[in-house]
């Protein structure tokens, strides 16, 4: 874990020398990322079996599950803290949410939050945990510590995916039904700017610079890129059948997104915004989620009660695991 | 005049709305068949996108673009319903095609919680599904593969619209469509 984290802390430092010396620096940090790549501990998965009412553990160096845990309520979205520690899990039968510690191996905590509980995010520093009520139109905001609401913000209709800027300073929210993304200010807790983006936004993801959001637009069959910082789009990209969600991997060059009626993931180069590629998994894949290795990609196929591992360089499924009934693992199931 | 409008799109725009959300869990049924017959001559009886002469419930199809992609079918129940559907994908090769189910008519209306609601003929809401055929030498394995899920939107919904009643209904389909193609094909 303390390796993760320190490549993670040295490759930023190095970054961040790149916008005082420009080009030079570019090469030390493209070397840093490469050199230490092999450092990296593997984490878990942790994937949400929503018809089975559990949640199945991978260890990623083996490849396969090593634990499945009870969590009742119909678990949905998942939400991984930066640490590891706790893995946060949406129950929308249960009108809320469970907490997973992930030492014992088991829920720790069920915290009630409100009717339709589906996206979940946690804050970049783990002090927040964010969730989205697919009923009610709101994100509540709850402290990791005494998990305790905090603040209950008002957002668009059917609020769906969450996404937290790596510099923990915005929250950005799908909301499907009206077809847009809030950008929350973390600080005032209100909301900053609402962006129409396509036809039923599902799932989100942002690039680690914090630059880009891309949303999987169900509905409209595309993916919109927003400029973080203005929410205009700078992009539609056409990929195939109802675009579930999205996941970014080798240093924010490729965009994996999960087609839920098509079985399968289009990959779309993040330059020419692009679709180059189009991958066979299983049915209905739903959530993914990147290693943190920043190579292996992750699906959920939830109706085959799977989980497939693309290979982001060979673009091949280089493995299946078996998980539970109807996979959906929507949301940062990896820990970091 | 001008309010009137204004008054219809602000209903218009809440009904669309409202119809567009969906239940928070969603459902699968699959059912499995082995035909005593070759692929290819189960593949010719359920190929034609817009023949649907093999599901006993199935009165009659009107379909507008044969086996393309994007092609619509509307199936005139036995009882009288209608349910429209679009062609996701069909391939000739794999022998399978999948497609989704884009408007019902409304089997029944009841009340719950105060409100009218309207009981589609199939009681679920945002249904996919998917046929496929296996050759294993001379027999045929056919799965019939469907994601959907209750037909009531919001939260506590009423027995005829809840988890339950769609997956006895869809099981109930697919099992009585599965048994009557392995009839025909194993005549």
């Amino acid at each position: 874990m303390f390796q993760v984290n320190y490549r993670r802390t040295s490759s930023r430092l190095v970054c961040g020398i790149h916008t005082i010396l420009g080009g030079k620096a570019v090469a030390i940090c493209i070397a840093t990322a490469f050199l230490s790549t092999p450092l990296a501990a593997a984490p878990f998965a942790y994937i949400s079996n929503q018809l089975g009412d559990s949640v199945s553990v991978i260890d990623t160096e083996k490849g396969k599950v090593v634990d499945t845990i009870v969590v009742q309520g119909k678990p949905a979205g998942v939400a991984a803290s930066p640490d590891g520690s706790r893995i946060y899990i949406s129950t929308p039968e249960a009108k809320g949410f469970a907490v997973l510690d992930t030492k014992k191996g088991e829920v720790i905590a069920k915290v009630a939050v409100n009717d339709g509980t589906l996206g979940i995010a946690v804050g970049s520093n783990g002090k927040r945990i964010y969730v989205a009520d697919w009923y009610k139109n709101t994100v509540s905001v709850i402290d990791a510590d005494s998990l305790k609401i905090i603040k209950t913000i008002g957002v668009g209709e059917s609020p769906s995916g969450l996404v937290v800027s790596p510099d923990n300073r915005w929250l950005y929210v799908a909301n499907r039904i009206s077809n847009s993304v809030s950008k929350i200010d973390l600080n005032k807790l209100t909301i900053k700017k609402t962006a129409q983006v396509g036809t039923h936004p599902f799932g989100l993801t942002i690039d680690s610079r914090g630059e880009r959001i891309y949303v999987a637009n169900v509905q409209s069959d595309d993916v919109t890129v927003l400029e973080a910082a203005s929410m205009q789009p700078i992009a539609t990209v056409k990929v195939n059948m109802l675009p579930y969600a999205a996941a970014l991997a080798l240093n924010d060059s490729r965009l994996f997104v999960t087609n839920q009626d098509d079985g399968s993931v289009s990959v779309i180069d993040t330059e020419t915004l692009k679709e180059i590629g189009l991958i066979t998994v299983g049915e209905k894949p739903e959530g993914i989620s990147t290693h943190s290795d920043d190579r292996h990609v992750y699906v959920a196929n939830w109706f085959d009660g799977d989980v497939s591992v693309i290979d982001a360089r060979t673009l091949k499924v280089i493995d299946t695991i078996k998980t539970g009934e109807g996979s959906r693992a929507f949301g940062q199931f990896i820990g970091k | 005049m001008k309010k009137i409008t204004l008054f219809v799109s602000v209903l218009l725009f809440l009904f669309t709305a409202v119809a567009n959300a969906h239940g928070p869990v969603r459902q699968k049924a699959e059912e499995e068949i082995t035909i005593n017959a070759p692929a290819e001559k189960v593949w010719a009886i359920i190929k034609d996108y817009g023949d649907l002469s093999w599901l006993p419930e199935v009165k009659s199809v009107t379909v507008d673009k044969g086996n393309e992609k994007g092609s619509i079918r509307v199936l005139t129940l036995k009882d009288g319903g209608t349910i429209t559907e679009e062609l996701k994908k069909h391939d000739d090769k794999a022998m399978s095609y999948a497609y989704k189910i884009t408007d019902m008519s409304t089997a029944k209306t009841i009340t719950h919680a105060g409100v009218e609601e309207k009981v589609p003929v199939l009681p679920v809401d945002n249904y996919a599904a998917s046929i496929d055929l296996t050759a294993n030498g001379d027999t045929t394995v056919v799965s019939w593969k469907a994601g959907y899920y209750r037909a009531y939107m919001n939260n506590n919904p009423p027995e005829e619209m809840n988890e339950e009643a769609a997956n006895t209904a869809v099981t109930a389909l697919l099992k009585s469509g599965l048994q009557n193609l392995k009839a025909l094909a194993e005549k």
